[in-house]
């Protein structure tokens, strides 16, 4: 097996831990892990791989239902394509290879069953600053082996349908129809919540901003995504201390050039903030890749709160109408 | 006394909590603490995290488990920590917080910076060392990495900015003095604070009973150790 660059195991994160200075880490695109989880008949928190950039090779030792959501990583097997955003079955023996990320950051594969990984503080997330979580709180690596316990019976019909020496894997067709997908769009608008300090700003300072189109950078990372653009120049406080901050906080070191915090962010931080990305902007803004292009807007709480509920209920949606689907299966 | 309040969105899924006493930064620090330690005990469902920082406190909440009819779930968790946090002075009702020893070797072999601290300042070693040692600190904040705790209450003459250079690994149990704080490395990481000497005492458990030594709030004093107190000491890591 292939590592891929980082592949690591995710949920939901590490809740209730920020006041010991523990990142929440967890998978970035939320949606993404979601929708996975959903289409192998999990629980919608149950343990994930993550994969950034570089999709894993991995090898199957017996027969498993698996669902690929967030970015497309061409996954195949012997050249070919596994469907994203579906339940697939795959066969003992099968080598399924990941390639490089076509229109995201994150992809993530969903194992049906339980993947047996030691829970710390309430989450099995892997936090490579504090090594723990996952497996030895590191990365995957070459020769590592993932078990699966309690492989249900959900896909039943799934594996009855299978026709000796056919096809290299079996998949229904129906899926998640591209809901909670990335859209791969190189120009992103970011919406985002303003700080005091971003309001307390001139109209020329923000103007500044908003009419300015900011670049993802290489140095991106699971920690905050990095962009460059004109400076935002609003007014530093010397000798600041550290603030609690959060997924999305859009902080602005001296150099001007912004850095939104993303999900292996600290709890605290010492740089001032513009603002917090709207929680339903979170996929957009994690499965942005160097040299994708950023714009801001503002939007107020209660907008962005609604936004947010209205999302909710369109996944609970999402993942009942699959549970409803699995059930047919069986 | 009676602290005052004010709470602002930091983004859609947490309040930000600060508080003005009006008199030090250190007591809206511990108004904070013990406010944090208040809405901690309520047990809330809907409340994630509850984070203090010197003055603030974030409370990071599930804004689905805050929904009303007439208002949006930001200003219907605001009003009801109005509604009872307000009422009553966080600090005569918390948990006292607790006095903690820390036993540091101050020998220049693991004081990596005394001479620098000593010549920046223009304060002599010893003296670096009994300013340090002779101070009671209050936990301000716990980040940066797990257990990482920033103290406040250093004395005002060893005031120093970070490092020009950052190490690339700071020793583990480091004692170190930066930006007007004092802290300790909990672990081997990168970091730019100036060395004042070690401790063997584990600040971050990874397994069983797992989580942070110190918390916002409680106290610190440093008692001075020999080298051969030191080696003699089990570590702890």
């Amino acid at each position: 097996m292939k590592p891929g660059v980082l592949t690591t195991i995710q949920d939901r994160g590490r809740v209730g831990w920020q006041d010991h200075g523990v990142s929440v880490s967890g998978a970035a695109d939320l949606n993404a892990m979601l929708v996975a989880n959903a289409l192998v008949g999990n629980r919608p928190g149950a343990p994930i791989i993550e994969f950034v950039m570089i999709g894993p090779t991995l090898v199957f030792s017996c027969d498993c239902v698996v669902a690929f959501s967030g970015a497309d990583f061409s996954f195949n097997i012997d050249g070919s394509a596994i469907p994203l955003g579906r339940p697939v079955l795959i066969y003992a023996g099968a080598t399924v290879t990941g390639g490089r990320s076509l229109n995201g950051a994150f992809g993530y594969l969903a194992i049906s069953g339980i993947l047996d990984i030691n829970v710390v503080m309430g989450s099995v997330a892997t936090d490579t600053g504090g090594k723990f979580g996952g497996v030895e709180g590191r990365p995957l690596k070459g020769g590592d082996v993932l078990v699966v316990n309690d492989r249900s019976d959900k896909f039943s019909q799934l594996k009855r349908m299978r026709t000796k020496g056919e096809q290299p894997f079996i998949a229904p067709n129906w899926g998640a129809n591209g809901l909670f997908s990335v859209s791969g769009n190189k120009g992103k608008i970011l919406r985002f919540l303003p700080s005091k300090r971003w309001m307390d700003s001139s109209e020329a300072v923000r103007q500044n901003t908003f009419l300015s189109t900011y670049r993802v950078t290489p140095q991106s990372s699971r920690m905050g995504v990095r962009l460059s653009g004109k400076s935002v120049d609003i007014q530093k406080v010397e000798c600041e201390s550290s603030v609690p901050v959060v997924l999305g906080t859009i902080q602005v070191p001296p150099s001007g050039q912004p850095i939104i915090l993303s999900v292996d962010r600290q709890t605290i931080g010492g740089y001032p903030s513009i603002g917090v990305v709207a929680s339903v902007d979170r996929s957009i803004l994690v499965q942005s890749q160097p040299g994708d292009d950023i714009r801001f807007v503002e939007i107020s709480v209660k907008a962005a709160q609604s936004a947010l509920l209205r999302e909710h209920n369109a996944m609970s949606a999402l993942i009942r109408s699959i549970e409803h689907r699995i059930l047919e299966l069986n | 006394m009676i602290s005052q309040h004010t709470y602002t969105a930091l983004g859609d899924r947490a309040v930000l909590i600060e508080v003005k006493s009006g008199v030090s930064e250190e007591d809206d620090s511990m108004s904070a603490a013990a406010l944090a330690r208040k809405i901690k005990a309520y047990k809330l469902k809907g409340i994630t995290d509850i984070v203090p920082a010197f003055s603030r406190i974030a409370i990071h909440y599930d804004p689905n488990m805050w929904v009303s009819s007439s208002l949006s779930p930001f200003e219907t968790i605001v009003q009801y920590l109005e509604k009872n946090l307000v009422t009553e002075d966080p600090i005569l009702i918390a948990t006292k917080p607790q006095l903690i020893r820390i036993p540091v070797c101050y020998d220049l072999k693991m004081g990596l910076d005394l001479s620098d601290i000593s010549l920046t300042l223009g304060v002599s070693i010893d003296d670096v060392i009994n300013l340090h040692q002779s101070a009671v600190y209050t936990v301000g904040a716990i980040g940066f990495a797990p257990g990482f705790a920033y103290l406040e209450g250093l004395d005002p003459a060893l005031k120093i900015p970070r490092r020009d250079a950052p190490r690339t690994r700071v020793p583990s149990g480091s004692v170190a003095i930066a930006a007007g704080y004092s802290g300790i490395y909990p672990s081997t990481l990168p970091g730019g604070w100036h060395i004042l000497g070690r401790t063997r005492r584990s600040f971050f458990q990874k397994e069983g009973d797992f989580g942070s030594l110190l918390s916002v709030g409680d106290q610190v004093k440093f008692e001075i150790i020999s080298v051969e107190a030191y080696e003699a000491i089990e570590s702890d890591f």
